[in-house]
Protein backbone atom coordinates (compact mmCIF):
# COMPACT_ATOMS: atom_id res chain seq x y z
CA UNK A 1 0.00 0.00 0.00
CA UNK A 2 1.49 4.00 -0.95
CA UNK A 3 0.16 6.87 0.52
CA UNK A 4 -1.52 8.87 -1.66
CA UNK A 5 -3.04 11.97 0.78
CA UNK A 6 -0.95 13.29 3.42
CA UNK A 7 -2.80 16.46 5.44
CA UNK A 8 0.37 17.93 8.17
CA UNK A 9 -1.34 20.16 10.64
CA UNK A 10 -3.85 22.14 7.66
CA UNK A 11 -5.83 25.23 9.19
CA UNK A 12 -7.50 26.97 7.51
CA UNK A 13 -9.71 29.90 8.59
CA UNK A 14 -12.89 32.28 6.92
CA UNK A 15 -11.71 35.20 8.37
CA UNK A 16 -11.32 34.48 12.22
CA UNK A 17 -13.61 31.32 11.98
CA UNK A 18 -11.54 28.39 11.98
CA UNK A 19 -12.91 25.58 9.23
CA UNK A 20 -10.30 23.10 9.53
CA UNK A 21 -7.95 22.96 12.72
CA UNK A 22 -4.93 21.33 12.82
CA UNK A 23 -6.32 18.55 10.26
CA UNK A 24 -3.42 15.17 10.16
CA UNK A 25 -4.16 12.41 8.15
CA UNK A 26 -2.78 9.69 6.14
CA UNK A 27 -4.59 8.00 3.03
CA UNK A 28 -3.56 4.93 1.71
CA UNK A 29 -4.13 3.36 -1.65
CA UNK A 30 -6.82 0.60 -1.93
CA UNK A 31 -9.19 1.58 0.69
CA UNK A 32 -12.99 3.48 0.65
CA UNK A 33 -12.87 5.85 3.19
CA UNK A 34 -15.66 7.86 4.71
CA UNK A 35 -15.19 10.98 5.84
CA UNK A 36 -18.41 11.74 8.35
CA UNK A 37 -19.31 14.19 10.28
CA UNK A 38 -22.17 16.99 10.74
CA UNK A 39 -22.83 19.76 8.31
CA UNK A 40 -20.07 22.47 9.12
CA UNK A 41 -17.53 20.35 10.44
CA UNK A 42 -15.05 20.92 7.39
CA UNK A 43 -15.68 17.95 5.24
CA UNK A 44 -16.16 20.10 2.28
CA UNK A 45 -12.78 22.35 3.28
CA UNK A 46 -10.74 19.69 3.71
CA UNK A 47 -12.30 18.52 0.10
CA UNK A 48 -11.57 21.38 -1.90
CA UNK A 49 -8.11 21.72 -0.37
CA UNK A 50 -7.29 18.74 -1.72
CA UNK A 51 -8.80 19.63 -5.36
CA UNK A 52 -6.46 23.08 -4.79
CA UNK A 53 -9.62 25.23 -4.83
CA UNK A 54 -8.97 26.39 -1.78
CA UNK A 55 -5.50 26.79 -0.12
CA UNK A 56 -4.57 26.25 3.22
CA UNK A 57 -3.63 29.22 5.91
CA UNK A 58 -1.07 27.28 7.42
CA UNK A 59 0.20 22.88 7.24
CA UNK A 60 0.71 20.95 4.14
CA UNK A 61 -1.08 19.10 2.29
CA UNK A 62 0.34 16.62 -0.75
CA UNK A 63 -1.40 14.25 -3.10
CA UNK A 64 1.49 11.36 -4.29
CA UNK A 65 3.95 13.85 -3.05
CA UNK A 66 2.83 16.94 -5.11
CA UNK A 67 1.14 19.79 -4.01
CA UNK A 68 -2.36 20.40 -5.36
CA UNK A 69 -1.90 22.27 -8.91
CA UNK A 70 -1.56 20.76 -12.30
CA UNK A 71 -0.18 17.73 -11.42
CA UNK A 72 -2.45 16.49 -8.74
CA UNK A 73 -5.72 17.61 -10.86
CA UNK A 74 -4.56 14.06 -13.38
CA UNK A 75 -4.02 12.05 -10.18
CA UNK A 76 -7.80 13.35 -8.11
CA UNK A 77 -11.07 12.63 -9.60
CA UNK A 78 -13.59 14.87 -8.00
CA UNK A 79 -17.53 14.97 -7.80
CA UNK A 80 -18.56 18.61 -5.92
CA UNK A 81 -21.19 18.22 -3.91
CA UNK A 82 -23.37 21.44 -6.04
CA UNK A 83 -24.91 20.84 -10.08
CA UNK A 84 -21.29 21.87 -11.55
CA UNK A 85 -21.60 20.84 -15.41
CA UNK A 86 -22.72 23.44 -18.20
CA UNK A 87 -26.01 22.35 -18.54
CA UNK A 88 -26.83 23.22 -22.21
CA UNK A 89 -24.24 20.09 -23.23
CA UNK A 90 -25.19 17.19 -24.38
CA UNK A 91 -24.06 13.89 -22.55
CA UNK A 92 -22.00 13.36 -25.51
CA UNK A 93 -20.42 16.91 -25.65
CA UNK A 94 -19.22 16.91 -22.05
CA UNK A 95 -18.00 12.95 -22.04
CA UNK A 96 -16.28 14.55 -25.06
CA UNK A 97 -14.81 17.34 -23.06
CA UNK A 98 -14.05 14.93 -19.79
CA UNK A 99 -12.02 12.86 -23.01
CA UNK A 100 -10.15 15.66 -24.27
CA UNK A 101 -9.03 16.76 -20.74
CA UNK A 102 -8.32 13.91 -18.94
CA UNK A 103 -6.11 11.39 -20.13
CA UNK A 104 -7.12 8.97 -17.70
CA UNK A 105 -10.54 9.04 -19.04
CA UNK A 106 -12.38 5.56 -20.26
CA UNK A 107 -14.60 6.46 -22.87
CA UNK A 108 -15.70 2.68 -23.35
CA UNK A 109 -16.52 2.49 -19.66
CA UNK A 110 -18.69 5.97 -19.18
CA UNK A 111 -20.35 4.96 -22.56
CA UNK A 112 -21.30 1.34 -21.01
CA UNK A 113 -22.56 2.77 -18.00
CA UNK A 114 -24.53 5.82 -19.82
CA UNK A 115 -26.48 3.15 -22.14
CA UNK A 116 -27.16 0.65 -19.67
CA UNK A 117 -29.02 3.93 -17.65
CA UNK A 118 -30.87 3.97 -20.94
CA UNK A 119 -29.71 7.86 -21.29
CA UNK A 120 -29.78 9.15 -24.87
CA UNK A 121 -26.29 10.43 -25.85
CA UNK A 122 -27.71 13.52 -27.75
CA UNK A 123 -29.92 14.83 -24.86
CA UNK A 124 -28.82 17.85 -23.02
CA UNK A 125 -28.02 17.54 -19.37
CA UNK A 126 -30.50 20.58 -18.46
CA UNK A 127 -33.16 18.31 -19.82
CA UNK A 128 -32.60 15.30 -17.51
CA UNK A 129 -34.40 14.36 -14.39
CA UNK A 130 -32.32 15.58 -11.18
CA UNK A 131 -31.32 11.78 -10.50
CA UNK A 132 -29.94 10.80 -13.75
CA UNK A 133 -27.97 14.12 -14.30
CA UNK A 134 -26.32 13.07 -10.94
CA UNK A 135 -25.60 9.39 -12.35
CA UNK A 136 -24.06 10.91 -15.26
CA UNK A 137 -21.48 13.27 -12.89
CA UNK A 138 -20.45 10.18 -11.07
CA UNK A 139 -20.22 8.31 -14.35
CA UNK A 140 -17.63 10.91 -15.54
CA UNK A 141 -15.61 10.98 -12.32
CA UNK A 142 -15.66 7.09 -11.94
CA UNK A 143 -14.65 6.74 -15.92
CA UNK A 144 -11.62 7.97 -14.89
CA UNK A 145 -8.72 6.12 -13.89
CA UNK A 146 -7.30 8.13 -10.83
CA UNK A 147 -5.44 7.85 -7.88
CA UNK A 148 -7.94 9.51 -5.80
CA UNK A 149 -10.92 9.84 -6.06
CA UNK A 150 -13.18 12.10 -3.82
CA UNK A 151 -16.54 12.32 -3.67
CA UNK A 152 -18.74 15.22 -1.99
CA UNK A 153 -22.28 13.81 -0.89
CA UNK A 154 -22.77 11.77 -3.93
CA UNK A 155 -26.13 10.16 -2.57
CA UNK A 156 -27.56 13.62 -0.75
CA UNK A 157 -30.82 14.57 -1.94
CA UNK A 158 -31.13 11.21 -4.81
CA UNK A 159 -33.61 8.59 -3.92
CA UNK A 160 -32.76 5.18 -2.44
CA UNK A 161 -32.48 3.49 -6.04
CA UNK A 162 -30.48 6.09 -7.20
CA UNK A 163 -28.45 5.84 -4.10
CA UNK A 164 -27.85 2.17 -4.55
CA UNK A 165 -26.75 2.49 -8.34
CA UNK A 166 -24.19 5.35 -7.19
CA UNK A 167 -22.95 3.19 -4.61
CA UNK A 168 -22.12 -0.04 -6.96
CA UNK A 169 -20.95 2.81 -9.24
CA UNK A 170 -18.30 3.36 -6.61
CA UNK A 171 -17.53 -0.17 -6.00
CA UNK A 172 -17.30 -1.65 -9.17
CA UNK A 173 -15.72 0.84 -11.37
CA UNK A 174 -12.86 2.08 -8.64
CA UNK A 175 -9.22 1.09 -9.18
CA UNK A 176 -8.66 -1.18 -6.68
CA UNK A 177 -4.99 0.52 -6.17
CA UNK A 178 -6.39 4.40 -6.12
CA UNK A 179 -8.61 4.78 -2.88
CA UNK A 180 -12.22 6.53 -2.66
CA UNK A 181 -13.03 9.47 -0.19
CA UNK A 182 -16.30 9.70 0.29
CA UNK A 183 -18.07 12.44 2.03
CA UNK A 184 -21.35 12.09 3.57
CA UNK A 185 -23.65 12.27 6.59
CA UNK A 186 -25.85 9.27 5.55
CA UNK A 187 -23.78 6.58 6.91
CA UNK A 188 -26.36 3.68 7.19
CA UNK A 189 -26.40 3.55 3.20
CA UNK A 190 -22.43 3.38 2.89
CA UNK A 191 -21.27 1.98 5.67
CA UNK A 192 -21.13 -2.00 4.23
CA UNK A 193 -18.58 -0.61 1.75
CA UNK A 194 -16.32 1.45 3.97
CA UNK A 195 -13.07 0.29 4.62
CA UNK A 196 -11.78 3.11 7.01
CA UNK A 197 -13.80 6.27 8.28
CA UNK A 198 -12.61 9.47 9.40
CA UNK A 199 -14.55 11.60 11.31
CA UNK A 200 -14.76 15.06 11.39
CA UNK A 201 -15.91 17.46 14.12
CA UNK A 202 -14.89 21.27 14.08
CA UNK A 203 -12.33 21.49 11.89
CA UNK A 204 -11.02 18.20 13.88
CA UNK A 205 -10.18 15.01 13.01
CA UNK A 206 -11.84 12.69 16.01
CA UNK A 207 -11.35 9.18 14.85
CA UNK A 208 -9.90 7.37 11.83
CA UNK A 209 -10.05 3.76 11.97
CA UNK A 210 -11.07 0.94 10.13
CA UNK A 211 -14.72 0.05 10.22
CA UNK A 212 -13.54 -3.45 11.51
CA UNK A 213 -11.85 -2.04 14.34
CA UNK A 214 -14.89 0.32 15.42
CA UNK A 215 -17.38 -2.54 15.12
CA UNK A 216 -14.81 -4.28 17.10
CA UNK A 217 -13.37 -1.58 19.73
CA UNK A 218 -16.71 0.17 20.50
CA UNK A 219 -18.91 -2.83 19.86
CA UNK A 220 -21.35 -1.12 17.29
CA UNK A 221 -22.42 -0.16 13.85
CA UNK A 222 -20.65 3.21 12.24
CA UNK A 223 -23.77 4.97 12.19
CA UNK A 224 -24.59 4.17 16.04
CA UNK A 225 -21.06 5.50 16.89
CA UNK A 226 -21.39 8.64 14.30
CA UNK A 227 -25.04 9.24 16.49
CA UNK A 228 -23.27 9.01 19.83
CA UNK A 229 -20.33 11.29 18.97
CA UNK A 230 -22.02 14.24 17.29
CA UNK A 231 -24.82 13.73 19.67
CA UNK A 232 -26.19 17.46 20.57
CA UNK B 1 -4.16 22.40 -22.83
CA UNK B 2 -5.13 26.10 -24.18
CA UNK B 3 -6.56 24.93 -27.79
CA UNK B 4 -8.33 22.91 -25.90
CA UNK B 5 -9.61 25.49 -23.49
CA UNK B 6 -10.59 27.50 -26.39
CA UNK B 7 -12.21 25.03 -28.64
CA UNK B 8 -15.07 24.70 -25.42
CA UNK B 9 -14.71 28.64 -24.86
CA UNK B 10 -15.45 29.08 -28.70
CA UNK B 11 -18.77 26.98 -28.74
CA UNK B 12 -20.16 28.38 -25.68
CA UNK B 13 -19.48 31.51 -26.80
CA UNK B 14 -20.90 30.91 -30.58
CA UNK B 15 -24.14 29.86 -28.85
CA UNK B 16 -24.40 33.42 -28.00
CA UNK B 17 -23.53 35.24 -30.12
CA UNK B 18 -23.92 33.73 -33.42
CA UNK B 19 -27.65 34.47 -33.44
CA UNK B 20 -26.97 38.22 -32.61
CA UNK B 21 -24.63 38.38 -35.84
CA UNK B 22 -27.37 36.70 -37.69
CA UNK B 23 -29.95 38.68 -36.90
CA UNK B 24 -27.82 41.84 -37.86
CA UNK B 25 -27.14 40.74 -41.17
CA UNK B 26 -30.75 39.93 -41.53
CA UNK B 27 -31.90 43.35 -41.15
CA UNK B 28 -28.99 44.83 -43.17
CA UNK B 29 -30.39 42.51 -45.84
CA UNK B 30 -34.27 43.83 -44.98
CA UNK B 31 -32.87 47.65 -45.10
CA UNK B 32 -31.82 46.42 -48.60
CA UNK B 33 -34.83 45.11 -49.73
CA UNK B 34 -36.96 47.72 -48.46
CA UNK B 35 -34.63 50.54 -50.84
CA UNK B 36 -35.74 48.50 -53.74
CA UNK B 37 -38.96 49.77 -53.38
CA UNK B 38 -38.04 53.27 -53.38
CA UNK B 39 -40.54 55.06 -55.41
CA UNK B 40 -39.64 59.14 -54.35
CA UNK B 41 -41.68 60.64 -52.47
CA UNK B 42 -44.11 58.11 -50.54
CA UNK B 43 -44.75 59.15 -47.15
CA UNK B 44 -45.21 55.02 -46.20
CA UNK B 45 -42.04 54.13 -47.86
CA UNK B 46 -40.16 56.95 -46.08
CA UNK B 47 -41.69 55.54 -42.73
CA UNK B 48 -41.11 52.03 -43.44
CA UNK B 49 -37.30 52.93 -44.71
CA UNK B 50 -36.80 55.34 -41.36
CA UNK B 51 -37.91 52.50 -39.03
CA UNK B 52 -35.25 49.54 -40.85
CA UNK B 53 -32.31 52.24 -40.45
CA UNK B 54 -33.08 52.55 -36.84
CA UNK B 55 -33.70 48.86 -36.29
CA UNK B 56 -30.18 48.35 -38.18
CA UNK B 57 -28.28 50.80 -35.97
CA UNK B 58 -29.76 49.77 -32.86
CA UNK B 59 -28.63 45.90 -34.22
CA UNK B 60 -25.28 46.78 -34.37
CA UNK B 61 -25.21 48.58 -31.34
CA UNK B 62 -26.29 45.05 -29.45
CA UNK B 63 -24.35 42.72 -31.20
CA UNK B 64 -21.34 44.83 -29.47
CA UNK B 65 -23.39 45.31 -26.44
CA UNK B 66 -23.86 41.71 -26.64
CA UNK B 67 -19.96 40.76 -27.30
CA UNK B 68 -19.18 42.75 -24.55
CA UNK B 69 -21.93 41.46 -22.00
CA UNK B 70 -21.55 37.55 -23.19
CA UNK B 71 -17.55 37.94 -22.36
CA UNK B 72 -18.05 39.38 -18.76
CA UNK B 73 -20.90 36.50 -18.28
CA UNK B 74 -19.12 33.46 -19.53
CA UNK B 75 -16.02 34.36 -17.66
CA UNK B 76 -18.27 34.70 -14.43
CA UNK B 77 -19.99 31.40 -15.29
CA UNK B 78 -17.25 29.24 -16.02
CA UNK B 79 -14.42 30.79 -13.18
CA UNK B 80 -16.62 31.43 -10.33
CA UNK B 81 -20.00 30.13 -10.28
CA UNK B 82 -20.65 26.07 -10.09
CA UNK B 83 -19.02 25.71 -13.32
CA UNK B 84 -15.92 27.05 -11.48
CA UNK B 85 -15.80 23.45 -9.33
CA UNK B 86 -15.67 21.94 -13.30
CA UNK B 87 -12.85 24.79 -14.53
CA UNK B 88 -10.76 25.10 -11.81
CA UNK B 89 -10.51 20.63 -11.37
CA UNK B 90 -9.13 20.13 -15.13
CA UNK B 91 -5.53 20.19 -15.37
CA UNK B 92 -5.27 23.62 -16.93
CA UNK B 93 -3.24 26.57 -15.41
CA UNK B 94 -5.57 29.69 -14.34
CA UNK B 95 -2.89 31.52 -17.03
CA UNK B 96 -3.84 28.93 -19.75
CA UNK B 97 -7.77 29.74 -18.23
CA UNK B 98 -7.28 33.69 -18.52
CA UNK B 99 -5.53 33.40 -22.21
CA UNK B 100 -8.26 31.07 -23.45
CA UNK B 101 -11.41 33.38 -22.33
CA UNK B 102 -9.56 36.43 -23.83
CA UNK B 103 -8.55 35.12 -26.98
CA UNK B 104 -11.95 33.43 -27.67
CA UNK B 105 -13.11 37.36 -26.66
CA UNK B 106 -10.97 38.86 -28.97
CA UNK B 107 -12.08 36.69 -31.77
CA UNK B 108 -16.28 37.32 -31.43
CA UNK B 109 -14.79 41.03 -31.28
CA UNK B 110 -13.29 40.63 -34.82
CA UNK B 111 -16.55 38.66 -35.84
CA UNK B 112 -18.80 41.40 -34.73
CA UNK B 113 -16.84 43.91 -36.48
CA UNK B 114 -16.52 41.76 -40.05
CA UNK B 115 -20.65 41.23 -38.85
CA UNK B 116 -21.27 45.03 -39.17
CA UNK B 117 -18.94 45.64 -42.55
CA UNK B 118 -20.62 42.42 -44.57
CA UNK B 119 -24.03 44.09 -42.56
CA UNK B 120 -22.68 47.48 -44.17
CA UNK B 121 -22.06 45.67 -47.85
CA UNK B 122 -25.55 44.02 -47.91
CA UNK B 123 -27.17 47.65 -47.35
CA UNK B 124 -25.35 49.94 -49.62
CA UNK B 125 -25.38 46.59 -51.97
CA UNK B 126 -25.06 47.65 -55.95
CA UNK B 127 -24.19 51.21 -57.32
CA UNK B 128 -23.31 52.54 -53.70
CA UNK B 129 -20.62 49.98 -53.13
CA UNK B 130 -18.58 50.69 -56.07
CA UNK B 131 -18.66 54.45 -54.88
CA UNK B 132 -17.87 53.62 -51.22
CA UNK B 133 -14.68 51.37 -52.63
CA UNK B 134 -13.68 54.76 -54.67
CA UNK B 135 -14.36 57.27 -52.37
CA UNK B 136 -11.86 55.11 -49.78
CA UNK B 137 -9.62 54.45 -52.13
CA UNK B 138 -9.11 58.03 -53.17
CA UNK B 139 -8.85 59.00 -49.16
CA UNK B 140 -6.43 56.43 -48.38
CA UNK B 141 -4.13 57.87 -51.79
CA UNK B 142 -4.57 61.38 -50.76
CA UNK B 143 -3.57 61.44 -47.17
CA UNK B 144 -0.53 58.66 -47.82
CA UNK B 145 0.18 61.16 -50.66
CA UNK B 146 -0.19 64.64 -47.70
CA UNK B 147 1.33 62.33 -44.64
CA UNK B 148 4.62 61.21 -46.34
CA UNK B 149 3.80 57.49 -46.00
CA UNK B 150 2.85 58.05 -42.11
CA UNK B 151 -0.38 57.64 -43.07
CA UNK B 152 -0.12 53.55 -42.92
CA UNK B 153 1.84 54.09 -40.06
CA UNK B 154 -0.62 55.89 -38.09
CA UNK B 155 -3.08 53.41 -39.55
CA UNK B 156 -1.31 50.34 -38.22
CA UNK B 157 -1.23 51.93 -34.81
CA UNK B 158 -4.38 53.15 -34.53
CA UNK B 159 -5.74 49.72 -35.13
CA UNK B 160 -3.04 48.37 -32.72
CA UNK B 161 -4.22 50.84 -29.89
CA UNK B 162 -8.38 50.03 -30.24
CA UNK B 163 -6.96 46.24 -30.34
CA UNK B 164 -4.85 46.36 -27.03
CA UNK B 165 -7.67 48.89 -25.73
CA UNK B 166 -10.39 45.97 -26.13
CA UNK B 167 -7.88 43.47 -24.57
CA UNK B 168 -7.18 46.11 -21.60
CA UNK B 169 -11.13 46.45 -20.72
CA UNK B 170 -11.50 42.97 -21.12
CA UNK B 171 -9.18 42.17 -18.51
CA UNK B 172 -10.04 44.83 -16.87
CA UNK B 173 -13.41 43.27 -16.39
CA UNK B 174 -11.92 39.55 -15.58
CA UNK B 175 -9.98 41.56 -12.69
CA UNK B 176 -13.12 43.53 -11.15
CA UNK B 177 -14.96 40.10 -11.29
CA UNK B 178 -12.57 38.56 -9.76
CA UNK B 179 -12.25 40.92 -6.90
CA UNK B 180 -15.71 40.96 -6.80
CA UNK B 181 -15.53 36.99 -5.86
CA UNK B 182 -13.70 37.58 -3.09
CA UNK B 183 -16.74 38.93 -1.18
CA UNK B 184 -18.91 36.27 1.10
CA UNK B 185 -22.17 37.91 -0.50
CA UNK B 186 -22.85 40.61 -3.15
CA UNK B 187 -20.29 39.29 -5.27
CA UNK B 188 -21.07 41.50 -8.21
CA UNK B 189 -22.07 44.15 -6.32
CA UNK B 190 -18.30 44.48 -5.29
CA UNK B 191 -17.01 43.59 -8.68
CA UNK B 192 -19.26 47.21 -9.96
CA UNK B 193 -17.40 48.55 -6.14
CA UNK B 194 -14.08 47.73 -7.74
CA UNK B 195 -14.68 48.63 -11.44
CA UNK B 196 -15.51 52.13 -10.14
CA UNK B 197 -12.63 52.26 -7.57
CA UNK B 198 -10.65 51.73 -10.66
CA UNK B 199 -12.28 54.81 -12.72
CA UNK B 200 -11.61 57.03 -9.45
CA UNK B 201 -7.93 56.05 -9.48
CA UNK B 202 -7.55 56.94 -12.97
CA UNK B 203 -9.46 60.28 -12.53
CA UNK B 204 -7.37 60.94 -9.79
CA UNK B 205 -3.83 60.18 -11.68
CA UNK B 206 -5.59 62.35 -14.71
CA UNK B 207 -6.06 65.18 -12.52
CA UNK B 208 -2.40 64.66 -10.97
CA UNK B 209 -1.13 64.79 -14.40
CA UNK B 210 -2.58 68.48 -15.50
CA UNK B 211 -2.10 69.91 -12.13
CA UNK B 212 1.99 69.04 -12.80
CA UNK B 213 1.50 70.00 -16.55
CA UNK B 214 -0.30 73.30 -14.81
CA UNK B 215 2.25 73.76 -12.78
CA UNK B 216 4.67 74.23 -15.73
CA UNK B 217 6.06 77.43 -16.29
CA UNK B 218 5.04 79.48 -19.98
CA UNK B 219 8.37 78.97 -21.33
CA UNK B 220 8.31 75.45 -20.87
CA UNK B 221 4.38 75.17 -21.95
CA UNK B 222 5.91 77.23 -25.16
CA UNK B 223 8.79 74.93 -25.40
CA UNK B 224 6.22 72.10 -25.85
CA UNK B 225 3.89 73.51 -27.84
CA UNK B 226 6.91 74.79 -30.43
CA UNK B 227 8.23 70.92 -30.48
CA UNK B 228 4.83 69.64 -30.85
CA UNK B 229 4.49 72.25 -33.89
CA UNK B 230 7.30 71.49 -35.74
CA UNK B 231 7.49 67.57 -34.76
CA UNK B 232 3.69 67.07 -35.75
CA UNK B 233 4.01 63.63 -37.54
CA UNK B 234 6.31 62.17 -34.72
CA UNK B 235 4.03 63.65 -31.86
CA UNK B 236 0.90 61.58 -33.49
CA UNK B 237 3.37 58.39 -33.19
CA UNK B 238 4.37 59.26 -29.93
CA UNK B 239 0.68 59.65 -28.84
CA UNK B 240 0.20 56.19 -30.38
CA UNK B 241 2.72 54.32 -29.08
CA UNK B 242 2.55 55.83 -25.71
CA UNK B 243 -1.10 54.77 -26.12
CA UNK B 244 -0.52 51.37 -26.71
CA UNK B 245 2.31 50.39 -24.13
CA UNK B 246 0.04 51.89 -21.29
CA UNK B 247 -2.35 49.38 -22.30
CA UNK B 248 -0.48 46.45 -22.04
CA UNK B 249 0.93 47.74 -19.03
CA UNK B 250 -2.36 48.48 -17.65
CA UNK B 251 -3.40 44.91 -18.80
CA UNK B 252 -0.44 43.04 -17.31
CA UNK B 253 -1.18 44.55 -14.19
CA UNK B 254 -4.90 43.22 -14.46
CA UNK B 255 -3.32 39.63 -15.77
CA UNK B 256 -1.21 39.30 -12.83
CA UNK B 257 -3.74 40.30 -10.07
CA UNK B 258 -6.57 38.08 -11.86
CA UNK B 259 -4.28 35.60 -11.74
CA UNK B 260 -3.05 35.68 -8.18
CA UNK B 261 -6.99 35.62 -7.25
CA UNK B 262 -7.26 32.72 -9.36
CA UNK B 263 -4.93 30.53 -8.13
CA UNK B 264 -4.74 31.55 -4.51
CA UNK B 265 -8.12 33.36 -3.41
CA UNK B 266 -10.48 31.45 -5.21
CA UNK B 267 -13.87 31.19 -3.07
CA UNK B 268 -16.86 29.37 -4.97
CA UNK B 269 -19.07 29.13 -2.55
Amino acid sequence: MSEILRCDNIYKSYGAKPALNGVTLTVESGKIIGLLGPNGAGKTTLIKLINGLLTPTSGALTIMGNTPGVKTKTLVSYLPDVSYLNNWMTVEKIVAMFADFYDDFRFDLAYEMIERLGIDRKERLKSLSKGNKEKVCLILVMSRSAKLYVLDEPIAGVDPATRDYIISTIINNYNPEASVLISTHLISDIESVLDDVIFIKDGQIVLHDTVDQIREAHGKSVDDLFREVFKW
Amino acid sequence: MVRKLIKYDFSSYLKLLLPVQLILLGIAALNRIIQLFEDGSSTVYNIVFGSSVFLYVVSIIIAIVLTFVVSIVRFYQGMYSNEGYLSHTLPVTPTQHIFSKLIVTMLFYLGTFASIILSFIIVTLGEMNIEIIKATGFLIGRYTEYSDGNFILYLIEFVLLIFVSFISSTLCMYFCISVGQLAKKRKILLAFGAYFGLYIISQIIGTILIIIFSTLNYEAMNRISMWIIENITAFFHIVFIGGIILELVVSLIYFLITRFIMSKKLNLT
